[in-house]
Parts: C-alpha cells; structure tokens; sequence
C-alpha cells in the first residue's frame, strides 16, 4: 500500500500491479481518494490511515460503505476473512487455467524458497560476510596455510633425520653387539666355543713350572688362540702365572695341579705345527721330562668365565682426540 | 485448494530434489522469493478484502519478482548491488508487514 497519488478509478488494478498487489475497487480507490484529501501530508503511509481509518477503533469513516465490511461485532470481521480465505466464498471461482497459473506460481515460490533455505544451511557465515572480511579470513587462510606448510616441511625433514638417525642407531647397536662379544670372548666373560686344540701336559717329574706354561700360552698366542682356559680356569690378557708347589701352579690365584689342560680354539692346523717347532714348547716340556699331547677338535669349548671388570676410572677417549 | 496444493507440490519438489543454486542465480533468489512472498500476502489481504482477482494476482506475482530481480541485477552492474539488494529487502518487508498487519485486522480485529 506505497501508492503515491490518487489514482482513476478505471485503471487502478493495472498500475497497482506492478509492484503493489492489493487491488481496489472502485469503491476503496475512491475512500483512498477521500482519505488522502483529508490528510495530504500522509502521502507516503496512507496505506497506513486507510486501514486505520477502516478500522472501527479509528475515527469513523465517511462516505459510503466501503467493501471491507464495518462489523459492529469483533467476532464478525474474523468469520468473514476466513470464508474469504478459505471457503468458496462470495466470488465466483476463477477459471481452471488461471487458478492453475496462481498453484504453478506457488509451486514456483515454494521450490525456490526450500532450495533457498537449504542453500543456506551451509557456511552461512561466509555468505553474509562483506568482501572485505571475506578477503580478510581469505588472508587469514592463506597465512595459516603458508605457515602450516611450513610445518609440515620442517616435520617432513625431521621425520626423515629420525629415519636415517634410526637406520644407523640400528646399525650401531648391531655393530657394537659383534663388537661386544668379540670383546666378551677376549675378555672371558663369555664362553665361547669353536674349532681349536685341546693340549694335555702330563707332569711326572714336576719340573712343569708357570715359565714353562706361560712360553706355551705365548706360543699358542703367537699361533692365533682366541680363547684358552687351563683346567678351568680362563686365560686372559691380564691372567698372571705363578709358581706355587712343584706340579702345581697359580693361575690368577687359583691353585692349579698337574696335569695340565688347556683347551685353544683357533686354527688347529696353525696351533699344533706352532708347538712343534724345533726348540719350541714340545722340546722344552720334553727336556723337562714331561708329556705333551695334542688332539684337534670341530668343537672346543671354552666354558670358564671371568666377571667383567667395571672400568671405574678409565673412559673410552673421543676419536680423533690427543 | 489448487493453489495450496501447488505449494506443497513445489515445497516437496525442493525438498526431493535438493538442488544447488547455480552462482550466477545467488544474489538474485532470496530476493524473487521475498518479493514473491510479498505477492502472496498482497493475495491474502485481497481476498480477505474480497478484491480477490486471479489475473492480478497473477501479474502482481510475476511482475513483483521481475522487478525485484531487475532492480538489484541494475545494482550489481552499477556496483550497488548490496545496498539496492538492502533497499528492496527493506520496501518488501515493510509491504509484507502491512499487509500482515490488515490480514491481521481482518482476522484477529486487533
């Protein structure tokens, strides 16, 4: 109800369409006129003081009866909008093509109207933001994922240190395992087993002192053992001979008696041509009226042990250091 | 009742179907729905004032939409799009709720 100015009666449905839908009848176009000659100033809402003045509650309207029936009851006003609206009503029914064109358009207006509602269940806050917060959280965005990727790269590279610093952790732990009983079998504190020689000393005079025994250690040595024990007990590089009683002899402290045992592993075809040597260990125990004999083995086994001794003092020096 | 029908017939429709609004029709269709909104409750007043004419209502619809539709589409190509989008919201809601206020008169008297 924007119309502005008064408006003939005749062709009052034609431009009212345009923009305005309600259209008068002759009747009301001519109250509207009335109305508006009362009061020009409320040009722009005689909309408004139409239908207040229509109103019972307003003032009374003059002129003749307008076809928005004046009720002189409140119940009335309300029975007849809806048999307007609903029942068959006092108009005659419209043809079949026009009332189908009216269902068409609302079919129309209700589709568009769900499709536009659903469309704004997405990111509703995006599509009612201006362009310059758009462009704003579009930077924002950007910067994130600048600084995201960025991340990503420094955790890649990280990633594949880890990777490489695994890979050789794990070649130096099974280096420094080989290592470690390498280290076990010199040390004695491991057994070991292999191929070697087994040299029995048969001592009947007793002449067999730790200097005899600690020339065929040396020479066995010299021949490539890598694991020796003297009746049972371990022979290291640290192991000291000493003579106690005749037939007898302390190896790192423990008694040991004739005769002797000592089980090599090592190469046996190196271990027994080196005790055979012109004035080797065979001619020196034989001066001493003792019996050596040698036999070679697949397996020999070294099973005495020494504890391992804790470095208190000594640590490992850096490479390359003086 | 046809026409009820046909509005339940289009409102199941975009229900059912779940179409997207292609782009270059975003800006445009709450603006035709709004403006076909305000066609609608022009109708209901009508009939309640018993005026009720099929082939106004007809026009009235249509040509409300196209005109909405042309005014902000002008916008856009003058780089006002927004604010005449504001305006014509604005003139269509205070058409809707006048025309809501005298359904309403008729209705409740009140």
């Amino acid at each position: 109800m924007t119309s502005s100015g008064p408006e003939h009666p005749q062709d009052v449905g034609a431009s009212d369409a345009s923009f305005d839908y309600v259209a008068r009848t002759p009747d009301e176009a001519s109250e509207d006129l009335g109305e508006e000659a009362e009061e020009d100033e409320t040009v722009l809402i005689d909309g408004w003081a139409l239908r207040l003045g229509s109103l019972p509650v307003g003032p009374p309207v003059p002129g003749p009866p307008s076809a928005v029936p004046a009720p002189t009851s409140p119940a009335a006003p309300a029975a007849v909008g809806l048999r307007a609206l609903f029942g068959p009503g006092r108009r005659p029914r419209a043809r079949l093509g026009t009332r189908l064109g009216i269902a068409v358009l609302l079919g129309l207006l209700g589709f568009f109207a769900v499709v536009q509602v659903r469309s704004q269940n997405g990111d509703s806050t995006l599509r009612s933001a201006r362009q310059s917060d758009l462009i704003r959280i579009l930077d924002d965005l950007n910067d994130r994922s600048d600084r995201l990727e960025g991340e990503i790269r420094d955790l890649d590279t990280r990633r594949t240190e880890l990777q490489s610093g695994t890979d050789s952790s794990k070649a130096a732990l099974a280096e420094a395992s080989r290592r470690k009983s390498v280290l076990g079998i010199l040390a004695g504190t491991v057994p070991a087993h292999g191929p070697g020689i087994t040299l029995r000393i048969v001592d009947p005079q007793k002449k067999v002192d730790s200097a005899v025994l600690l020339d065929t250690l040396e020479e066995l040595r010299d021949a490539g053992a890598e694991a020796v024990q003297l009746n049972g007990v371990r022979v290291v590089a640290s192991t000291a001979l000493v003579d106690a009683e005749p037939g007898s002899v302390r190896v790192d402290s423990q008694l040991v008696t004739a005769p002797y045992v000592l089980k090599v592993i090592g190469d046996p075809d190196t271990l027994d041509p080196a005790l055979r040597i012109p004035g080797g260990v065979f001619a020196v125990l034989g001066e001493r009226g003792a019996t050596p004999t040698v036999s070679a083995a697949d397996q020999v086994v070294v099973d005495a042990t020494r504890p391992a001794e804790n470095q208190q003092y000594s640590r490992p020096a850096p490479a390359g250091s003086n | 009742m046809i026409a009820a029908l046909g509005l339940a017939i289009g409102v199941a429709l975009g229900l059912f179907f779940k179409p997207s609004v292609p782009f270059w029709l975003q800006p445009y269709l709450p603006i035709a729905v709004v403006a076909a909104l305000d066609a609608l409750f022009g109708g209901a007043r009508a009939m309640l004032d018993g005026i009720f004419s099929d082939k106004v209502f007809v026009v009235s619809f249509i040509a409300n939409v196209l005109v909405a539709v042309l005014v902000v589409f002008i916008g856009d190509r003058l780089g006002v799009g927004g604010q005449l989008t504001t305006g014509v919201i604005v003139v269509l809601s205070i058409r809707i709720f006048s025309n809501v206020a005298a359904i309403r008169r008729h209705l409740l008297s009140a």
